[in-house]
């Protein structure tokens, strides 16, 4: 008898076990992909970096500064060992299938490295690692190649100084220090004999590079005894080196974010399920308990049922878990040598959580089947006892037509039963708000007061490295190439400010402690077109300003005095600001206008901004970078959103496609959700439906009723989403916004798309489904009318 | 004058391909203002009958006139548009809808139909209108879970006359309630039917028929008798239409 009741369970409530199930598999399907994906890539990082054998330290440092990083440690009883990498950087290289898509051809330093002098290993594509490099062909990580629309063939031109070759593409690189996408410089991997070609290049010594591998288990002892070297670039920790994957990353948590709330939908649904089926079904209960049938046993009748289910829907869920975790770490494993091994264990696990989480919230959810008595079927579910008042609004003579009264009022009066709905499309909606929000920010010329960064209109990113800019006379240099885009916007009849930021290599002191950072310094500005988070901005060469970060490290306040260090001598500066910046991870200082140091040691050139003064609309712009690129025809002319994008490292790109991922999964939850309440509803309202209909209420009147509730419920949660979008876009992405640098988020909203259009497209797909779903109201004929329980 | 004329009409149900046939050939006419019962054994076709004339379930075969239309010809739409305009209803089970107030259940129907030109403050009036006339006022904001059964099916009756309909059909309005409620309702009905409106019930209790003017009986689908009850106390007619019952095998 037991199995008899539980088949016609499953048999009659087809639809609604059949949603539990898909909410069982969606689930276990991204809790096991998403913890599998965040382990994967977490553990897999670990890996990499140990089998690509990358010590505790890294430290990137030109040819030619006054102290080196070999000798500086030479002496320390803190290192356990050293070994340094030698590269070249490049002047230039270009894709000859895309030169015009050429984006990351920037002012970054671009290596060449040979296998001859590495010292960490690299690894294909297939994660074998290369012992051998072919004349005439290279490797170049997979973002390198997707960021310039090329592909493994291509040919690309590499140039040094005065030399140029040119190569095939052979494969994607695995390189563990520079193959994020985070970061800005990118390695080619070229043979020995090819390498020894570009180290005749003339003059070739401010094109040389050591990358020092540094084994030490005190990393702030070497990066005190190094801060006298004047030359380095950029250092590191592995720690540090690890965090610029934090973009491949980002999809592995969103997606567990997602999975958490996935269980949660599951959770409040098998509840709803739950409650549903009991209250449907108390004549049935009540029988049973008046033959005898305790109430453990009718509870275990439900935990049977829904353990089938769970365990069906965890082995699909499981099941389907590893293709599409292999799908979404298709684009991390292009950077990373992926440790997968543990991914079946991990997915049965998580399967086992969700399966032992449904059953225990549905042990908890049937104690209601105590409080049934026979009683309750005999008089058909009523006791007799008369309930408070539902009804909150009348229809009285409101000019409403009565089912947009019924639909508000339904809702009005019993909220409860619209809770569930309201929650899960709040949460869909507002997981995509956050990342469209994040998305757009990160693409918004807004953001250039967070980079600490002059507002600009455009950008123009100037094709070739920055080594012309590197000698003695390099301010003079750059001074005239801001002074020729000027005469040349002049020209064309725009007035129009060109700017740019050189930045150095500096050290900075107060008190005992003392950190290497980078001085930034703006060509052709004044120190007051920044924003600061708080002070006043430097107004003379005895005055700085720096990140909130850098400030905390030297635990320096505004007033206090730091010394600073550059090539050309000690200053002693007043911090008067602080300021937030995206920049070298949010890690460096602000310098006054023209307060020298060498050019010579130039780390890093941003590119060429331009303000308009006549403050020209979108569309405008845009022509005038039509026009722009026609002028330079070898460099990448940008808006100023754009400029964001490619200067955060297309973080904003990475957003747009988590978006992108989210929509239909978000849609998927909202009709599996509507279509299940839905049912519910019909079910529950049969009798009334009937009534309606032999009232005269056209079939049309009723599935219009039917539909409108789910949409006010839809567009309350779209409302409480914009509402809510901000303090939860802070909540659940400032972590991620700190980690860049940035500690106060202020989201710049794309409206149309973020609070017209998703929600639109949501709201259409999702009251459309509930629309196919009342449709069967056209089965229930007004006769019904006493018969309906 | 009549305002129903049912002839031949059959209605046939096939469950588990076995064939049921609950009306077979059955002929009668309504005049205006009558206030006609429906008698007849469990099973026998009472309801289905009032279901089936009043389209809200479809014939088989047959024709039914309502006020000179051919209700089998009309489509879903028309039938609702008929049954909202010139019909009225009233079930055994006080069906209302849970959300709403008594007096907003009453006057949903005159805010749904297009016939009834009456302004929204005009219907809500004559909802109230009608509470009053059956002594249910006081509840006019009530939910229907805070009324007593009698006063829900007096609601139910003020629902069935808020588009003043040609005729209120009725199955069992008397079922679920004792007998003083049961009285109160059937006189309220009494003076509907006085001031012009037809009125169709289906009943099991001869109390109940006694206070029409005319009694069908149906035994398996089929008309056995009609009778007429001519005036007198209402003793007096019961025992009448008791004898002529037990004469048709009741």
């Amino acid at each position: 008898m037991f199995f008899d009741i539980l088949k016609r369970d499953i048999k009659r409530k087809k639809t609604m076990n059949i949603i539990v199930l898909l909410f069982v598999i969606l689930s276990v399907l991204f809790i096991s992909s998403s913890a599998n994906n965040l382990v994967a890539v977490s553990s897999s990082l670990d890996t990499f970096f140990d089998k690509s054998e990358v010590s505790d330290f890294v430290v990137f440092e030109r040819a030619g500064g006054k102290q080196n990083v070999a000798d500086a440690l030479k002496v320390s009883d803190d290192v356990k060992s050293i070994k340094q990498e030698e590269c070249i950087f490049l002047s230039d290289f270009e894709f000859d299938s895309h030169k015009k898509a050429n984006v990351n051809q920037s002012t970054s330093t671009s290596l060449i490295s040979c296998l001859s002098h590495k010292i960490e290993k690299y690894f294909d594509s297939d994660n074998n690692e290369i012992t051998s490099v072919p004349d005439g062909e290279l490797y170049i990580r997979q973002s390198t190649l997707d960021n310039n629309s090329a592909k493994v063939g291509d040919k690309v031109t590499l140039t040094v100084s005065n030399i140029s070759r040119t190569f095939t593409v052979k494969g994607a690189l695995k390189d563990a220090v520079l193959g994020s996408r985070l970061m800005s410089n990118s390695r080619f991997l070229i043979s020995d004999n090819d390498y020894k070609a570009f180290e005749k290049a003339e003059p070739l010594q401010p094109y040389l590079f050591y990358i020092s591998f540094i084994d030490t288990d005190d990393v702030p002892a070497i990066e005190k005894t190094i801060s006298s070297c004047d030359a380095i670039a950029f250092s590191g920790s592995r720690r540090i080196f690890r965090f610029t994957y934090i973009m491949e990353m980002i999809i592995a948590g969103i997606l567990l974010v997602v999975s958490i709330a996935l269980i949660l939908i599951a959770i409040v649904v098998l509840r709803f399920t739950i409650g549903f089926t009991l209250s449907e079904e108390f004549r049935q209960i009540g029988i049973m308990k008046a033959i005898g049938i305790t109430n453990g046993k009718i509870r275990s009748l439900y935990l049977v049922k829904y353990l089938a289910i769970s365990v069906v829907g965890a082995i699909i869920g499981v099941a389907i878990s590893f293709p599409f975790s292999s799908m979404l770490l298709n684009v991390v494993a292009q950077s990373i040598v992926m440790d997968t091994e543990n991914g079946i264990i991990l997915g049965i696990l998580c399967a086992a959580l969700v399966v032992a989480i449904i059953l225990l919230f549905c042990y908890i959810s049937t104690r209601k089947v105590k409080k049934f008595t026979p009683i309750d079927a005999i008089r058909n579910g009523t006791t007799g006892e008369r309930y408070k008042k539902k009804g909150l609004i009348s229809l009285g003579k409101k000019p409403v037509r009565p089912v947009f009264f019924m639909a508000v009022n339904d809702i009005l009066s019993s909220p409860k039963r619209f809770l569930v709905m309201l929650i899960t499309f709040f949460f869909g909606i507002s997981m995509l708000m956050v990342c469209l929000n994040v998305a757009s920010t990160l693409k918004s010329g807004k953001l250039l007061s967070w980079i600490n960064m002059a507002d600009c209109d455009s950008a123009i990113v100037e094709s070739g490295s920055i080594e012309k800019y590197m000698v003695e006379n390099g301010r003079e240099k750059l001074n005239k190439k801001i002074t020729n885009i000027e005469a040349e916007l002049s020209k064309k009849g725009w007035d129009a400010d060109c700017f740019v930021e050189v930045i150095s290599s500096v050290k900075v002191k107060k008190g005992n402690i003392e950190i290497k950072t980078h001085g930034v310094e703006g060509i052709n500005t004044n120190t007051d077109q920044y924003t600061y988070l708080e002070g006043t901005a430097p107004q003379n060469k005895n005055e700085v300003a720096m990140s909130y970060l850098v400030a905390d490290r030297l635990e320096a306040k505004i007033g206090d005095t730091v010394t600073i260090e550059t090539t050309d001598g000690t200053t002693e500066c007043m911090l008067t600001a602080t300021y937030q910046t995206m920049m070298s991870l949010g890690d460096n200082i602000r310098l006054y206008k023209g307060q020298s140091y060498g050019f010579k040691n130039l780390v890093g050139l941003n590119d060429f901004q331009i303000r308009f003064k006549d403050d020209p609309g979108d569309a405008q712009i845009k022509e005038r970078n039509k026009e722009l690129a026609e002028m330079y025809p070898d460099d990448k002319v940008m808006t100023s959103g754009e400029y964001v994008d490619y200067c955060v490292g297309g973080v904003g790109g990475v957003m747009d496609g988590v978006s992108v991922l989210l929509l239909p999964i978000i849609i998927l939850i909202d009709i599996l959700v509507a279509v299940l309440m839905e049912k519910s509803f019909l079910t529950k309202e049969r009798g009334e439906i009937a009534m309606l209909k032999a009232i005269g209420f056209k079939t049309g009147s009723i599935i219009l009723w039917q539909t409108i509730r789910v949409a006010i419920v839809m567009i309350m949660a779209a409302l409480l989403s914009i509402a809510l979008s901000d303090p939860i876009g802070k909540l659940s992405t400032g972590g991620l916004f700190q980690m860049m640098g940035a500690k106060n988020v202020i989201f710049d909203t794309n409206v149309l798309q973020t609070c017209v259009i998703f929600p639109l497209i949501i709201l259409a797909a999702t009251v459309f489904s509930v629309f196919l779903t009342a449709l069967s109201v056209r089965k229930v004929s007004s006769n019904e009318i006493n018969s309906v329980e | 004058m009549a305002i129903l004329e049912v002839k031949d009409l059959c209605k046939t149900y096939i469950t588990n391909k076995r064939q049921n046939n609950v009306l077979r050939n059955v002929n009668f006419t309504v005049d205006e203002g009558e206030m006609i019962a429906i008698m007849g054994p469990s099973g026998s076709g009472k309801s289905t009958l009032l279901y089936t004339v009043s389209g809200m379930d479809s014939m088989t075969s047959g024709d039914v006139e309502f006020g000179g239309k051919n209700i089998s010809k009309l489509s879903e739409k028309e039938l609702a548009a008929i049954r909202l305009d010139e019909m009225g209803f009233i079930f055994q089970q006080m069906y209302m809808l849970k959300n709403l107030s008594v007096l907003d259940n009453i006057i949903l129907p005159a805010r749904q139909s297009k016939a009834n030109t009456l302004s929204a403050k005009e219907k809500l009036e004559r909802g109230k209108e009608l509470m009053r006339r059956l002594g249910i006022i006081e509840i006019a904001d009530n939910d229907i879970n805070e009324v007593s059964g009698g006063q829900l099916q007096r609601a139910c009756i003020c629902r069935s006359m808020i588009n003043s309909p040609k005729i209120i059909f009725a199955d069992e309005p008397t079922g679920a309630l004792n007998r003083q409620s049961s009285n109160e309702v059937m006189d309220e009905l009494q003076k509907i039917n006085s001031d012009g409106t037809t009125i169709m019930l289906v009943t099991h209790d001869a109390k109940v028929a006694a206070k029409c003017s005319k009694v069908m009986y149906i035994v398996d689908g089929n008309i056995k008798g009609e009778y007429n009850l001519t005036d007198g106390d209402e003793r007096t007619r019961e025992r009448a239409l008791n004898n002529w019952l037990l004469e048709q095998g009741w």
